[in-house]
């Protein structure tokens, strides 16, 4: 009992003592702070959070402090919802992540609409978000936390299964950036794209490009199999899965820490390719 | 006008300082020997922390790590606003001694208790009478095996989870150090125990739990207690699910064959309730431990708007339950030794079936 209280207090402690930043602060202290005051304070509390670790109360509690301080920036809605989502507190993060596409859509679409695709797999959300960015700048092509917004629309299509859209929006990108510069997997996206409409002869010209501009590209090599073996060309189709397991015992193929990359290829895809050849 | 809590906060927060000696801390009150509790991780959360300290009155500063060879001796001197130790400077301010404790660092705090004067107890004694009968302290029950192993169950009828520990005299007072997990006494975590007093039928010991020092009775239980060991145990008990590193994305960890072998183990499970119109997002959490077994399983339900809602149980719990038949966890790691993450798993769900499984 006397250690719940005392744990309890502590916390209480703690959090007020962030959010006020000092001794005998409270939110009506906050509200009665100068202009000149409160930007002190920001700068102070700006200095503070960095010394705790993404995904730290403590860092959290000073965010919340921050935007008490500061209600109309939107960078401090983002940077506190970061870590939420990397943990699958979506309920928490999205509602910090609406705010800020709110406050400043072109700061928070950047990574918010990238968001929307790779962690929260919310395709509808991702391309309307995606567009919404995109046309802020009109004939530019833009970029969405480093990658090309028509490529990232292109995933998001190829997902909900709008293949003709996908198939559009990575030619789209490729014809931006030209082949030698696009990143390669608009290729093998495009060429996965085609594959499920069943043109697996124009997904093919796709995986050979993936393959000229990387030859060890794991997943154009599993991909084109697949595709040779819809069109029966099974003894070629396990030329290339070989080679596509070979990379992958090298523990060569795109991937990502935080999530797994779309269509990613895993060597039990390949036993499961082969049983079927 | 301020509120309860407002003026307990006052309370809180002033009483440590005034317990404190005024104005900044100085040689005489480091002097002496310190036993490490813990560190301030976030709000509640303390790992622990096991060297011991010692400042001499002669300008020498000991250090020592629980359970490892010969302390650490460097030159440190007080100035007028900073503790200097060898070549590095601490700022004095970021030092305070509270009541017996000392507190070090503005940021992750270290937390330090003044050992006990109690000396002479005889290592070899305590360890026999710890061997000879299973203990009772607070809720949990312990068994001293002669091996180095302790099983503790945190209440009667719980499983017991297995732990090492051995005893250790250091200038005259007596220390359990608990470490190690059910696989590996090396594991890295550990935890001091001063033993104050000791007889056949109660040990008396100062350690860190919680959020706090204090002293505890270890009670002789006048029968063995029998206890199964745990089905999952955490390798690392101080996991915390806030932390970058105590999470999946850091160190890797993965299932066997990847969402390809988790999707198909749903296919092959999953059945969707007929005539089901529930959607949105059910994300089960749960931390796959070092041996890559998973468990501590807990359940988000969500709308397709990212709110708290209720599934039907005949979705919720299937998918549940069929996560926790999932077998083929790859532990993540930590410069090439095995740990405890956090992991999870979100399930797109519309009209009762399951469209999507990721991140």
């Amino acid at each position: 009992m006397v250690r719940s209280l005392k744990s309890f207090l502590e916390k209480l402690t703690i959090l007020l003592w962030i959010g006020a930043a000092m001794l005998g602060c409270d939110t009506e202290y906050l509200n009665r702070l100068t202009p000149s005051e409160e930007k002190v304070k920001t700068n102070q509390l700006e200095a503070d959070r960095r010394m705790y670790y993404q995904g730290s109360q403590i860092r959290q509690a000073i965010f919340d402090t921050l935007i008490m301080l500061n209600p109309e920036t939107e960078y401090y809605y983002r940077q506190k919802s970061i870590a939420h989502t990397k943990i699958g507190d979506y309920h928490i993060a999205f509602p910090l992540l609406e705010k800020s596409a709110e406050l400043d859509p072109k700061e928070s679409l950047y990574y918010y609409s990238w968001l929307l695709l790779y962690l929260y797999r919310d395709y509808e959300r991702a391309l309307e978000r995606l567009q919404q960015y995109d046309d802020l700048t009109p004939n530019q092509m833009d970029v969405a936390w480093g990658e090309n917004v028509d490529y990232l629309k292109g995933l998001a299509h190829k997902q909900l299964g709008n293949y003709p859209e996908a198939i559009r929006a990575f030619t789209k990108a490729i014809e931006e950036e030209g082949a030698q510069n696009v990143d390669l997997y608009a290729f093998v996206y495009r060429g996965i794209a085609y594959a499920q409409m069943a043109d697996h002869r124009e997904a093919i010209l796709d995986f050979d490009q993936a393959i000229q501009l990387y030859q060890k590209c794991t997943m154009a090599y599993y991909y084109k199999a697949v595709s040779l073996a819809a069109l029966g060309q099974r003894e070629k189709a396990s030329t290339f899965f070989t080679k596509a397991e070979e990379l992958l015992r090298q523990g060569i193929k795109k991937t990502d820490p935080y999530v797994e990359v779309f269509d990613e290829v895993h060597l039990e895809m390949i036993e499961d390719q082969r049983k079927n050849l | 006008m301020p509120s309860v809590w407002h003026l307990l906060s006052y309370l809180v927060v002033l009483l440590p300082l005034s317990c404190g000696k005024s104005g900044l801390i100085n040689q005489q009150a480091v002097e002496g020997l310190w036993m490490g509790g813990a560190y301030q991780l976030d709000l509640g959360e303390y790992p622990p922390f096991t060297k011991i300290l010692e400042f001499t009155n002669d300008g020498q500063f000991i250090e020592k790590r629980a359970g490892e060879g010969q302390p650490d001796t460097f030159d440190y001197d007080f100035r007028e606003y900073s503790l200097h130790i060898d070549t590095f400077e601490y700022k004095l301010f970021d030092l305070k001694r509270v009541g017996e404790e000392l507190h070090w660092g503005k940021h992750f705090t270290r937390y330090y208790q003044k050992i006990h004067p109690a000396t002479d107890l005889d290592a070899g004694q305590v360890a026999i009478w710890l061997q000879q009968k299973n203990w009772q302290l607070g809720p949990s029950i312990f068994q001293f095996t002669q091996d180095g192993q302790f099983w503790e169950a945190t209440a009667e009828g719980d499983f017991c989870r297995q732990y090492c520990y051995s005893l250790e005299t250091y200038k005259g007072h007596l220390f359990i150090i608990k470490k190690g997990n059910h696989l590996n006494c090396n594991y890295y975590i550990q935890y001091l125990e001063q033993v104050i007093e000791a007889n056949a039928s109660e040990i008396i010991v100062i350690r860190w739990q919680g959020n706090g020092f204090e002293t505890v009775r270890y009670q002789a239980l006048s029968k063995n207690v029998p206890c199964s060991s745990a089905p999952f145990q955490l390798c690392n008990k101080y996991l915390y699910v806030n932390y970058p590193k105590h999470r999946y994305y850091y160190k890797g960890t993965v299932y066997q064959g990847g969402l390809y072998q988790i999707n198909k183990f749903f296919r092959e499970r999953y059945r969707a309730p007929k005539d089901s119109d529930e959607s949105g997002l059910i994300r089960v959490r749960f931390i796959v431990n070092c041996e890559g077994k998973a468990g501590r399983f807990e359940i988000l339900e969500l709308n397709n708007d990212y709110e708290v809602k209720q599934f039907d149980s005949a979705i919720s719990q299937q998918i549940l339950d069929i996560t926790k038949d999932l077998q083929d966890w790859i532990p993540g790691r930590d410069n090439g030794m095995a740990i405890d993450t956090y992991k999870y798993l979100t399930f797109k769900i519309k009209n009762g079936a399951i469209v999507e499984i990721f991140p």
